[in-house]
């Protein structure tokens, strides 16, 4: 139903008193009218050459009125009334296969034991650490190891943007305290059901305080094309559409989101670890600690070689996804094939989460280890379309929900997830939790400082704990692939 | 009462006014005291007679600065106000609060209740809606307006970077407004055959284009930035900003029109406007850009025509708001000068705007004129001058209107900012160069682009290649004080004085216009009134009583009156 306030806008122009009546009338309805032209009786009947001073009459100037009026079947008035169209009558539903959707608000809670009457709360928080990430890499046939690769840890601090943690502190700046837009933000709530009410504030909504900063750090790691100018054959783009479907042991998934922001460069990322099969290195007390200096790969087998998959027996690692009929088959990576050298090079997920605390680092690893591997997944059966993958394909994705930054490095390396004895595993380089400024106001409890607006800009302007480690990551990517 | 009816005596006197149980009714009319309330007379004054009469120097009948036909009282009143304002606000901020404040002021009625008053102002956008109004749009900007850019962008050689950015714009191009994909939900994807309202299709196309235009020159603008980086290091440290609001208020003298909208309040014989507009891509600088034509030249004395119709001739019609200046950002942000300005133009083609392809050149020239001066006014408030401070140095803006497609170019040079003067008085008018309406290509096929033209790409580096002055030696913000050796409270008084600007509600009536609901009061004023309360010792030693807020007004200040002794010590008779 309209509320009463929309009904007012509807009757509109029946509520004023006359003078603004005819001010919106002329407003939304006045036009100019022409002086036409009038020629004198006197001059009627002689041969004179008239020439009109102000205009031509022009045949095509109401375009409208040549177009039929048609009536209106259904009025967007009375849209409300309409029963909406059934799930079943999509023309894309699928009524013989469903899929487990994974899209981005599912939550992978493997190990998260829902406390009964009975159960105590202790050492919950330690058993279920992780259990999420685990969960994708079960489903994706992953290997995970939480720090960047040694290859990227390398490069940090090699290259560096002059000024560059001033010119951060002032896109920081700038997205939360000094861009002009007002807006009316939606109601701040207090978790664990604290009763705090807050005023309505109008300032920056967030999406735009997080593209400001990201479309100002990317531009800002652009700007030293003049010293690799291969930068400029790279390419942005922005809310794209992407979806795939693969099959494991039976079971399809369907991964479906909308990507903020896809970074893609003309040659295709180098694979971290060259060597795909597991070598048959035994783990225990021969472990030559320098290993992991003077041969990476061998590092990252040897301990690929350690990692235990979780067991979820006897449940199935995909209940927490969704059975989905509604769907769209193939692969879509958000662009038409224009150009036949053009791979992903980084994705970036802009969280829209409104409070820090609305999942788990852990819940947003797991999405973000699922959406890297679709994305790899997509790349590699364009590349590969009989299924044999040759050679590794590798794509990065980085998190962002404020300040918080998380770094994924993913290498797929397999296409076959029917099986687990082909010894051939994918991999993923997780480096999460980077805070780009400290004690940040949120409106979690502990934490003095409130996260109103008025309480952030305040942060932000005078006592800003500014992080310069993060951005060297972040530079450390976006160089992947160049030199 | 009656005991002391005629007395006169000083120390029954002295008794009855401070001492007494009936001191109470001292003020009250029905209380007699003969004579007034006497003071005793010091015997010892100094002989102060002189041989000639003395008398305080007279006036001019004008106030120092051009003033032409005003009244000397006015004239004295508008003078005084200046001084007032730049006497007591140390710092931009407070002013920029101040101009909202008083623009928002109430009044009491006869029962004492706050009635809300604040005042009507023309709204402008930059899109004119009403054809021929080139004129008004000058008249109220006073500005001259020139058919072609200044010659010394020709001068500028761009071909080695041209031949290098083209190749890499061309493909950045295609792929926003080829290559991608647009991510549309499910739901949407088939007909659910529901009737398309023309109207609202056709703004919700508007819509998106202004999007993609937004996208498209953004990405445009950041890709040459970052070509130039490494070689102009101004051009790395520059704000950039998109979907930026540009906001201004001024208010223009009526020259003798008969109008009874939208007064400002000091003076009935202005009107104030509020120029209101969001600019796709904004860059800017910490520098300024090189004034084009000397301020003192025959050229910026051109006058400008009085233009006789009243706004809504135009299309042009009142409302109530928070008069702001905001050049793009909020006060405080270092990049105080701008560099580029591109505004999307995808809705001078709607129906109520274009008016024949004639109308279309003078159109956009008035949105030019129209953008580039709000943003160059609010930007002179940023640094310190007003209506009452002219400019120093000219104030140079580039501004761009655009619909990826179509591209014309303009540049202002802003002289003069006093508006609320009449017509004879001045003697400077802001200039605005404009270039011909070019495209940049004919369309896209086989995602390609068609006739991509060379000439518009060549102004477009031009622009950004106009480099600000980097060493400049004249002071920048003459009228702004250093505020760092202040007092903290003081500083967190301005801090939370801007912030009601910045973080309120434009005005609590969230019901419809005319349906007659009084609330209290506004937001504004509440939160305003707050701030002064707070910090009350400070707008108590530094304030004008008429800024101090509805709650302070009626807060008595408490401060001990001087005995007569020390006034006589204080005050004394002899100069």
């Amino acid at each position: 139903m309209p509320k009463i306030t929309e009904l007012r806008g509807l009757f509109k122009p029946f509520t004023k008193p006359l003078h603004r009546q005819w001010k919106w009338v002329w407003q939304e309805k006045g036009k100019f009218n022409e002086p036409k032209l009038t020629i004198p009786k006197a001059f009627e009947g002689r041969q004179l050459n008239i020439i009109d001073p102000l205009h031509e009459p022009d045949p095509n100037a109401l375009p409208d009125e040549s177009t039929p009026w048609t009536s209106p079947t259904r009025h967007p008035m009375f849209e409300y009334l309409v029963p909406p169209l059934p799930r079943e009558q999509h023309p894309l539903f699928h009524h013989d296969r469903p899929v487990f959707l994974f899209d981005s608000k599912t939550k992978l809670h493997a190990g998260n034991i829902h406390p009964t009457k009975n159960q105590k709360l202790t050492f919950i928080g330690f058993v279920c650490l992780f259990k999420g990430v685990d969960q994708a890499c079960l489903l994706t046939k992953t290997i995970p190891f939480y720090e960047l690769p040694q290859s990227i840890k390398q490069n940090l601090d090699q290259v560096t943007i002059p000024n560059q943690d001033d010119l951060i502190q002032s896109y920081i700046r700038q997205s939360i305290a000094y861009d002009a837009t007002k807006e009316k933000l939606p109601r701040k709530y207090t978790p664990l059901k604290q009763r705090r009410s807050f005023r309505v504030e109008y300032s920056i909504p967030r999406p735009r305080q997080m593209s400001i900063l990201l479309e100002n750090t990317l531009s800002l790691c652009e700007s030293l094309g003049g010293r690799y100018p291969d930068l400029f054959k790279r390419n942005l783009y922005r809310n794209t559409p992407f979806y795939t479907t693969f099959e494991r042991y039976g079971e399809l998934v369907h991964l479906r989101k909308k990507n903020e922001y896809i970074l893609t460069s003309p040659t295709p990322l180098s694979p971290i670890v060259k060597r795909l099969y597991k070598l048959e290195i035994s783990s225990g007390d021969s472990v030559n600690e320098n290993l992991g200096v003077h041969d990476p790969n061998g590092h990252y087998v040897m301990q690929g070689n350690d990692y235990k998959f979780l067991n979820m027996y006897p449940v199935y690692p995909t209940i927490d996804l969704q059975s989905e009929q509604l769907y769209q088959d193939g692969d879509e990576q958000g662009w038409r094939m224009k150009k036949s050298n053009e791979y992903v090079h980084t994705t970036f997920y802009v969280s829209n989460d409104e409070l820090i605390h609305e999942a788990t680092t852990d819940e947003r690893l797991a999405r973000m280890v699922m959406f890297a591997f679709g994305t790899a997944l997509v790349q590699a059966r364009q590349l590969y379309p009989n299924g044999h993958l040759t050679k590794p394909v590798t794509v990065q994705s980085v998190f962002l929900l404020d300040e918080l930054f998380h770094f994924v490095v993913f290498q797929l390396n397999t296409l076959n997830y029917n099986e687990t004895n082909d010894q051939r595993y994918n991999y993923v380089w997780i480096d999460k939790d980077n805070y780009l400024y400290d004690n940040r106001p949120s409106m979690v409890m502990h934490n003095p400082l409130y996260g109103t607006e008025r309480n952030l800009q305040r942060y932000v302007l005078e006592k800003l704990k500014y992080n310069p480690e993060v951005f060297q990551k972040f530079l450390a990517l976006y160089l992947q692939g160049i030199k | 009462m009656v005991l002391f009816h005629r007395t006169t005596s000083s120390t029954f006197l002295w008794y009855r006014l401070n001492l007494c149980r009936y001191k109470h009714r001292l003020n009250h009319p029905g209380v007699h005291i003969p004579h007034g309330v006497q003071y005793q007379v010091p015997y010892n004054l100094p002989d102060e007679y002189t041989e000639q009469s003395l008398y305080p120097p007279i006036r001019s009948k004008h106030p120092p600065g051009s003033w032409g036909s005003m009244e000397s009282k006015k004239a004295w009143m508008h003078f005084e106000l200046g001084e007032k304002y730049y006497r007591h606000l140390k710092c931009v901020k407070e002013r920029l609060t101040i101009m909202a404040y008083q623009n928002m002021m109430c009044y009491y009625d006869e029962l004492d209740v706050e009635q809300i008053d604040s005042k009507l102002i023309w709204m402008l956008t930059g899109r004119p809606r009403s054809p021929r109004c080139l004129p008004f749009y000058k008249h109220i900007t006073q500005t001259h307006v020139t058919d072609e850019l200044p010659k010394f962008y020709e001068q500028m050689d761009v071909e080695s970077l041209l031949n290098y950015v083209k190749p890499i714009l061309i493909d950045r191009i295609l792929t926003d407004e080829y290559a991608q994909k647009e991510d549309i939900p499910l739901e949407d994807m088939y007909d659910k055959g529901d009737y398309k309202v023309p109207s609202v299709m056709r703004d919700k196309q508007l819509e998106m284009d202004k999007k993609q235009t937004t996208n498209v020159l953004t990405k445009m603008i950041r890709t040459i930035v970052n070509v130039l980086a490494e070689h102009k290091p101004y051009l790395r440290k520059t704000m950039i900003g998109s979907d930026v609001p540009i906001e201004a208020w001024w208010s223009s003298n009526l020259n003798g029109m008969k109008l009874d909208r939208a007064k400002w309040h000091h003076d009935s014989n202005t009107t104030s406007f509020q120029f209101r507009d969001k600019a796709s891509v904004q860059v800017k600088t910490d520098r300024p850009l090189r004034s084009i034509v000397d301020p003192n030249s025959t050229l910026c004395q051109t006058p400008v025509p009085l233009c006789p119709y009243p706004p809504p001739a135009y299309k042009v019609f009142t409302d109530r708001y928070l008069p702001m200046q905001i050049p793009g950002h909020w006060h405080g942000e270092g990049h105080d000068f701008n560099l580029l300005t591109v505004y999307p133009m995808d809705s001078i083609y709607r129906y109520d705007s274009y008016f024949g392809e004639d109308e279309l050149l003078p159109s956009l020239m008035s949105w030019i004129v129209n953008a580039s001066h709000a943003e160059l006014l609010a930007q002179a408030y940023y640094l310190g001058f007003s209506m009452w401070r002219e400019p120093t140095y000219p104030l140079i803006a580039q501004t761009i209107l655009s619909n990826r497609r179509q591209w014309i170019f303009g540049v202002y040079q802003l002289n003069t900012i006093s508006h609320f003067k009449p017509h004879d008085a001045h003697t400077t008018s802001n200039i605005c160069w404009v270039s011909p309406l070019m495209n940049l290509y004919d369309g896209i096929e086989n995602g390609e682009l068609v006739n991509f033209n060379d000439d518009v790409l060549r102004h477009l580096l031009r622009f950004i290649l106009n480099e600000p002055t980097q060493q400049p030696n004249w002071n920048l913000r003459p009228y702004v004080e250093d505020i760092t050796n202040l007092d903290e409270r003081y500083r967190k008084f301005i801090r939370n004085l801007y912030e009601v600007v910045k973080l309120d509600q434009q005005d609590s009536r969230e019901h419809h216009r005319w349906a007659k609901v009084h609330h209290g009061t506004t937001v504004f004023n509440r939160r305003y009134a707050m701030m002064t309360t707070l910090f009350k010792d400070i707008v108590f030693d530094n304030w004008p009583r008429e800024w101090y807020g509805r709650t302070l007004e009626r807060i008595e200040r408490k401060k001990s009156m001087p005995t007569i002794k020390e006034y006589d010590l204080l005050m004394p008779v002899t100069r």
